[in-house]
């Protein structure tokens, strides 16, 4: 795979595409069923984000996540 | 309960849903038997007649926890919310010239909810005085026979007796409902159409229940302070529809706003946090209920 | 939720008496849960065109977690995790000149070790806010962690934003295996200050989103004890800043497509340091709801970091700085990562599969100067765990 080159002072510009981002509606407590939908979750599988984390956070330059990080291994 | 009564459901099969309408009905006649005004025998009756007699009556817990709702209705709104107003609701019911004011004074002598001894179990009433609680039952019953189809998992569908709704969930397919929101005065003429998914939808105004009396309207919520009607002719809103989590919250507070004048009545539904609209005396449409941009999804 | 009048609260607080109301009015309240998972991660071996010398198979970790999730009374919740996992294999130690580029020497012992990492939190919730405090400890033959956190999250009065900010500190000791023996540092700490914000931001009925920023300070003995780094035909141990300043910036998004039901995750991180590393990372996931009970989600992850200026594979010249790496997991690298999980619920339980094959190159990063790393790793993990509620 190759991807093409970006010059050094390349900034990635993040569009976050939304539909219906501008309806931002009030949503009252009983109308969120489809928030509150297990495939919809913020966090997910709370053990499996930990390790997800532990794991690529061991083979990679880049670390943390959203929130106060925890551990320390001697990763190697 | 003296109206007409429709339960839509969405179910796997046929047999699932004709089982889950069936539990439903049975709760709400349930309810209708044991609060009904119309019945000598009925629970209402027999605990108003004991009710009377010194010492009082210890009522049954559902009772109470009515009676304790009433309570805070009544507190909420300064006293203009009373289930103690049959004597007046008799009195304005389907008659043909404005009562007299004798007849008013008599009747709002046997009205005031501060005349009825309550404690949370033990009710005593003063001789003559008769609860109406014709619209709180019958949005509890709403509320109830939504609690059971829940509980049996029916997610989608609606409970609609005589108007006081409540909308399990939308559509299998995510659509929403369609309602429309009638004008009292123009009887088919919608004054909005609203897309619902869930919620208790109650509404407040002299739709069904009025007099005409030379020409004027005269609908059935009765201040008891006044002993008059409320509505535009009390400087009041014409018709209030709200969106509640519960179909008893929603009418609440469609009458609590009818009960004020029209001002405080809206200023009370806008601070509210709820979904609401109100239909005022010159016929002014306001509120959040109409305006949702996710129908348009 | 808009925010409703005392008045309103007071009715629907009043009207909860009512049989069957909660049916209507309930709030959910977490339940108690206990998890376990296992995770199985496998590193594809060393090609032996890139070996120089030592074993070429790399490392093997099998992990068990176990988490217990505890409501204690209204208001607090406690929260305890543990970790346990027992690792092998040979690790990349540094870098040589070949023949046809680089070549990685690998330690030559498979090294086999545990580790056992305990974790407690308790969280307190007060209107709208929920503070969290949490304390753990990780230990293993040669490294000792602690650490503790803060956190405090606000819920708006219209319920659809959530503020949340916090602290952590870590301190860490080093004490490597044979240091004497390979003139490796016999004692060493470093230690970690980190600070949080995030918003959570309901947009509709439809979709959420997620936006965070951390800053950490690290400080300290930052090398790796255990990696060196050939310098014109000498070997000296691998040598780094003692302080290191992070940003990361994190954007999740959740987006319900009405038709089926399911949802769709993107998640952007961007990573910058002091050490002048730029990294990138992109989650995509598709979560399918397929009934009443299953779910599976495949999902794909693309990451890109490029390597500060002390890393090289190996140097011909002494760097004036004093500082110099061949550790691979600073290399200019892109990684791409396919993964698939399938979850089962039930009312009280769940139980899910899932799966990843995880490949790095020179050739995938974005940006930055790619040089041949060759010990860039390929790794597959396989995941299987179960949770209960109560």
């Amino acid at each position: 795979m190759r991807f093409a080159r970006l010059s050094n002072e390349a900034r990635i510009v993040v569009v976050v595409l939304c539909t219906a981002m501008t309806a931002c509606a009030p949503v009252q407590p009983w109308e969120r069923g489809r928030l509150a939908q297990p495939q919809m979750a913020l966090e997910g599988d709370a053990l499996l984000s930990a390790m997800d984390q532990h794991t690529y956070t061991s083979k990679e330059a880049a670390s943390g996540g959203v929130g106060p990080s925890g551990g320390g291994c001697g990763c190697n | 309960m003296g109206c007409p009564c429709e339960i839509k459901l969405y179910a796997e099969t046929g047999a699932i849903a004709r089982h889950g309408f069936k539990s439903a009905e049975t709760e709400v006649h349930r309810l209708d038997l044991k609060y009904s005004h119309y019945r000598e025998d009925s629970h209402l009756a027999r605990m108003q007649k004991w009710a009377a007699r010194p010492g009082g009556v210890d009522v049954d817990g559902e009772t109470a926890a009515l009676f304790n709702y009433a309570q805070t209705q009544f507190d909420i709104s300064e006293g203009m919310f009373d289930i103690t107003t049959r004597a007046l609701s008799a009195l304005w019911d389907s008659i043909k010239t404005i009562p007299d004011e004798q007849q008013i004074y008599a009747a709002l002598k046997k009205t005031g909810w501060d005349r009825v001894q309550w404690n949370g179990r033990n009710l005593q009433v003063p001789a003559g005085l008769e609860f109406d609680l014709g619209g709180v039952v019958k949005e509890y019953a709403v509320d109830r026979a939504a609690g059971l189809l829940i509980k049996a998992g029916f997610r989608s569908g609606y409970v609609d007796l005589g108007g006081d709704l409540y909308f399990l969930g939308p559509h299998p397919d995510g659509r929403p409902w369609k309602v429309g929101i009638r004008n009292p005065v123009k009887k088919n003429d919608p004054v909005a159409a609203v897309d619902l998914y869930s919620g208790g939808l109650a509404s407040s105004g002299d739709y069904e229940r009025y007099s005409e009396i030379d020409g004027s309207r005269y609908g059935h919520i009765i201040s008891p302070r006044t002993g008059w009607p409320v509505g535009p002719g009390a400087c009041g809103l014409s018709a209030v529809s709200t969106l509640a989590p519960s179909c008893l919250l929603a009418g609440s507070v469609s009458t609590l706003a009818m009960l004020f004048p029209s001002e405080k009545g809206i200023s009370f539904l806008k601070q509210s946090g709820l979904r609401w609209l109100s239909i005022g005396a010159d016929q002014a449409i306001n509120g959040t209920l109409a305006s949702d941009p996710i129908a348009s999804e | 939720m808009a925010r409703l009048s005392d008045a309103i609260r007071t009715l629907m607080a009043s009207s909860l008496g009512l049989p069957g109301m909660q049916n209507l009015l309930a709030q959910e309240a977490p339940d108690d849960a206990f998890e376990y998972r296992y995770t199985h991660y496998d590193e594809a071996p060393l090609p032996l065109d890139k070996l120089a010398f030592g074993d070429p198979r790399r490392y093997e970790i099998g992990s068990h977690q176990f988490r217990i999730l505890k409501n204690l009374g209204d208001s607090y919740a406690l929260e305890l995790n543990y970790l346990h996992e027992a690792m092998s294999g040979s690790s990349p130690w540094y870098v040589v000149p070949g023949d046809d580029g680089p070549l990685q020497v690998m330690s030559g012992a498979t090294i086999r070790e545990r580790r056992n990492q305990v974790d407690i939190s308790l969280a307190r919730q007060r209107g709208d806010f929920t503070h969290t405090g949490a304390l753990g400890y990780s230990i293993e033959n040669d490294y000792k962690a602690l650490y503790g956190s803060y956190s405090e999250e606000r819920e708006s009065d219209d319920g659809l934003r959530t503020v949340s900010w916090g602290g952590s500190y870590s301190n860490d000791e080093i004490s490597p295996t044979d240091a004497q023996f390979y003139g490796r540092v016999a004692h060493a700490q470093r230690d970690s200050i980190s600070g949080s914000l995030s918003m959570t931001q309901i947009l509709n009925r439809n979709a959420v989103i997620q936006s965070g920023i951390g800053l950490t300070r690290q400080a300290g003995f930052l090398s790796d004890p255990y990696k060196q780094v050939w310098i014109g035909q000498a070997v000296l141990n691998d040598s780094r800043p003692d302080q290191r300043l992070s940003f990361a910036w994190t954007t999740r998004f959740r987006q319900y497509m009405e038709r089926s039901r399911a949802a769709l995750v993107l998640d952007y991180r961007f990573f910058r340091d002091d050490w002048k590393i730029t990294a990138h990372t992109f989650d995509a996931a598709w979560r399918q709801p397929l009934g009443e009970n299953w779910e599976i989600s495949p999902s794909i992850r693309y990451y890109s970091q490029n390597s500060p200026d002390f890393y090289q594979p190996y140097y011909l010249v002494l760097p004036a700085d004093g500082y110099w790496s061949s550790d691979y997991r600073l290399a200019t690298f892109g990684a791409l990562s396919y993964r698939l999980k399938a979850t089962f619920r039930q009312e009280r339980w769940s139980f899910s599969l899932g799966g990843e094959y995880y490949n790095s190159d020179e050739s995938l990063a974005i940006s930055g100067r790619p040089e041949n790393t060759p010990a860039l790793v390929d790794f597959w993990r396989v995941t299987a765990g179960f949770e209960v509620n109560f």
